[in-house]
């Protein structure tokens, strides 16, 4: 009852925020993109008549994993902390009757049921833009189609585990500095570090970088890649939060 | 355990860096029931004492006390009965004032219902909508002690809560915190550096300066310091015979008027029959008290 309580005092602290509108604005980037592009023009949908269940989800999980969603996570991590740093609440959340530790889980949940909500609303909104252009295209059929809701709920389970250390590592950078720009800064250039690594240097030991997780669920070469990336990023997710709750534990005195 | 103090402290010492003692050696004692002003000037180490009284500052050496219990033995229910507001506002500025005071009521265990009261309280009751950061000062001032205010404290700690007052404000905040403490019985432990400002309505003083706790105990105890304290001035028909009669009073001579140390009033009187029995005519004999002002004034400037 009490860890619900802090959870729900943070999701109250997220009301009317910016980490709360981005979650929405940017989950429905793709799916509006979609509509807005094969409803004005279907030449391009040919390829996809198919099977325009499987191709639509592919490129949009593409588009999700490579850039998207890691993104979001960096600014919104930065963004959930800065309501705190910003606000100067520190010491008014310390001297609650809350024990640090609860006070972290429940800031940590509070994020990931964000980027939760990010995934829910994505992908209602694809299903939404789809059934909108089986009638406003004749090159998508999708109602006429099989939907593998099995391979779909599987395609969010990996990328939500491919996102997870991401999300840990920025958490904790995100509540150890104060200036927004240190966590965001760190966060875009581990990405653009691992993406030079990948395509530049052709680095294949993808289960080292976590932030290169996502992209390893969604490109069909590194698929031999995916267990061992699975069972990393649960390890680094555990290590992350372990270093980063004893870091909070330690330096909780701010603003 | 009727007398055991709300809040002790024994040889509290904290530095914020290796060599920098913040504070040495504080040694409080709020006893339950009272409101305790805490002076200092700033800087002097009030928000730091209070910071770990809070146990927002990791304990380096000393003991905290808070209603009895070692203050780490059982944070979490101690803070249940402790209402805080420390330095500025800590209020979240996209939020209306109930959400803010939301956000806190249930962890404390308190009824819907007690977010109004404390509204009130605070004369912030018609605020409405309108979001947090387009308050005035003296408005967020108000909502952050109401957010002090709502787990009806048994223990009240406000690190200067008139910062942003206006007058009016200020006189509304003793009476509010004189009826906290009679009305509900709340003790309550107040810092200010400026003395008018709580003199008025506090039972007991502390004073810091330079991280030392100069002087504390009960305002009775700090009137008394404050007629030992006191001088008499002087103005004979020859005054170098008068210095020569009070030389084993500490006298000194400024132009025309003689100055001593009074211990207490009743030497005056005894002053004034030594000289006229020595036919000394007596043209001023004028005791002069010293301030709380002046002996918090010098309590923080005699130490380096």
């Amino acid at each position: 009852m009490s860890f619900y309580l802090s959870l729900r005092a943070e999701m109250l602290k997220t009301r009317r925020t910016a980490a709360f509108y981005l979650t929405g604005i940017v989950a429905s980037l793709l799916p509006l993109l979609y509509l807005v592009d094969f409803a004005t023009d279907d030449s391009d949908a040919r390829p996809y008549k198919a099977d325009p269940w499987q191709l639509f989800f592919l490129e949009g999980w593409k588009g999700i994993n490579f850039v998207i969603l890691t993104w979001f996570v960096i600014l919104l991590c930065t963004l959930l902390a800065q309501i705190e740093h910003r606000n100067n609440t520190w010491k008014q959340v310390f001297a609650s009757p809350v024990p640090a530790s609860q006070v972290f889980f429940s800031k940590f949940l509070g994020l990931q049921l964000l980027v939760v909500l990010f995934l829910v609303i994505y992908n209602t909104l694809m299903l939404a833009s789809a059934t909108a252009l089986h009638f406003l295209s004749k090159e998508l059929p999708f109602l006429d189609h099989h939907f593998d809701v099995r391979n779909w709920l599987l395609m969010n389970g990996k990328t939500y585990l491919a996102v997870l250390p991401i999300s840990v590592i920025q958490f904790w950078l995100s509540l150890r500095f104060k200036n927004f720009i240190v966590p965001m800064g760190i966060g875009l250039a581990l990405w653009l570090a691992g993406s030079l690594a990948v395509f530049e240097w052709h680095f294949e030991s993808l289960h080292l970088f976590p932030y290169m997780y996502p992209l390893v669920v969604v490109v069909p070469d590194f698929k031999a890649q995916l267990p061992m990336v699975q069972a990393s990023a649960l390890v680094y997710t555990a290590l992350f939060l372990f270093l980063a709750l004893a870091d909070f534990n330690g330096h909780k005195r701010k603003g | 355990m009727a007398h055991q103090p709300i809040i002790k402290t024994e040889a509290l010492s904290y530095g914020y860096s290796r060599g920098a003692q913040t504070l040495t050696d504080i040694n409080l004692r709020v006893e339950r029931g009272a409101i305790y002003g805490f002076l200092g000037p700033n800087g002097s180490g009030k928000t730091t004492t209070l910071s770990l009284l809070l146990g927002l500052l990791k304990l380096q050496s000393g003991t905290i006390e808070l209603f009895g219990k070692p203050l780490h033995a059982d944070r979490s229910a101690i803070l249940k009965k402790v209402g805080s507001l420390i330095e500025s506002p800590s209020l979240y500025g996209h939020l209306t004032a109930r959400e803010n005071l939301e956000i806190y009521r249930p962890l404390y265990g308190m009824p819907t219902t007690r977010i109004e009261e404390v509204l009130k309280m605070a004369g912030l009751q018609d605020t409405g909508r309108k979001p947090v950061r387009s308050f005035s000062l003296g408005m967020k001032q108000r909502l952050a002690i109401a957010l002090a205010l709502l787990p009806r404290p048994e223990l009240l700690i406000l690190d200067e809560p008139a910062n942003g007052l206006d007058p009016s404000g200020i006189i509304e905040l003793r009476e509010l915190i004189r009826q906290l403490n009679k009305d509900h019985g709340m003790t309550i432990l107040i810092s200010s550096h400026i003395l008018a400002e709580v003199e008025k309505m506090v039972s007991h003083l502390g004073i810091i300066f330079n991280g030392r706790l100069l002087f504390q105990g009960s305002l009775q105890q700090l009137h008394r310091l404050q007629h030992s304290g006191s001088q008499l001035e002087l103005q004979t028909s020859d005054n170098d015979a008068a210095m020569e009669l009070l030389h084993t009073y500490r006298i000194e001579r400024t132009g025309e008027t003689l100055s001593l140390a009074l211990e207490d009033i009743g030497q005056a009187a005894a002053v004034n029959r030594l000289l006229i029995h020595n036919d000394l005519d007596v043209y001023l004999l004028q005791p002069r008290k010293t301030d709380l002002e002046q002996i918090f004034i010098n309590l923080t400037t005699a130490r380096p």
